[in-house]
């Protein structure tokens, strides 16, 4: 109500650093999601011959690329605030599960590819 | 300031800095050390998402030669190449996941960050499938 002139949430989103970290940060993880689109359409292409077998990735990559999107905001938030604070948590959960979720995608495909 | 509770003293820059609200599971895997600089935090950070850019790369790329190459490929050549780009996928986006755990460690103890392991595995497994496909050229041309 009062906030939406933003005084107030907007004051995290200033922070000084002449390399813009928080910047190349948010954009590195925009690419990362655009990939994950891409391969996410890539999978389509293998309905036709797997079925089942190919939505189960399809599946995977879409709620990944929501939930990065969804975090997109929050994480900028937290990098530009951790740069005036001189500290950021380690994003020890975000890596797992994105490290998690490309390993599994892959693993789905090699089971598809091996099993014919 | 004009509290007299300890609490409130922020601690030098160069004295470790008490752990924030972090979970028993991250905090073990993260060891001890201080916080190290935001920049370097960062820097790691986009260094495994370009990492695991890579791996997504050579995932599509399993994929599409998996679709697509039907008609350019024998069955067994079009499931190999197929194979070995998943398999490196899942190499680089495993090490990924390692090589960022071990710098932010390195980072928090203030040690020389490790070598890369991914990079041997990433030119030998590209020569590799180079290699396959020089082969199956020079044997589809003769």
């Amino acid at each position: 109500m009062i906030r939406r002139g933003h005084p107030v949430s907007s004051r995290p989103l200033r922070h000084d650093d002449p390399g813009l970290q928080p910047e190349r940060t948010l954009l590195a993880w925009r690419r990362t999601l655009l990939t994950l689109i891409g391969v996410c359409l890539l999978f389509l292409r293998w309905i036709p011959p797997f079925g089942l077998m190919a939505l189960l990735p399809i599946m995977v990559s879409l709620v990944a690329a929501m939930l990065i999107q969804i975090g997109l905001n929050a994480r900028y938030r937290k990098s530009a605030k951790g740069m005036t604070q001189e500290r950021i948590p380690a994003p020890l959960r975000e890596v797992a599960a994105l490290g998690c979720t490309v390993i599994v995608l892959s693993v789905v495909a090699i089971i598809a590819v091996v099993s014919g | 300031m004009n509290s007299p509770e300890p609490g409130n003293v922020t601690p030098p820059a160069s004295a470790p800095v008490t752990p924030p609200e972090r979970g028993r599971v991250s905090a073990s895997l993260l060891g001890g050390g201080c916080e190290p600089d935001p920049r370097f935090t960062l820097a790691n950070e986009r260094t495994f998402l370009a990492w695991i850019r890579t791996a997504l790369a050579f995932l599509a790329g399993g994929i599409a030669v998996e679709a697509f190459t039907s008609d350019v490929f024998t069955p067994g050549l079009r499931r190999g190449v197929a194979l070995s780009l998943l398999v490196l996928a899942l190499l680089v986006s495993a090490s990924a996941c390692l090589r960022w755990l071990k710098v932010e460690r390195a980072m928090r103890q203030r040690k020389p960050l490790p070598l890369p392991v991914l990079v041997p595995i990433l030119s030998l497994g590209g020569a590799l499938v180079a290699a396959g496909l020089i082969v199956f050229l020079i044997n589809g041309a003769s």
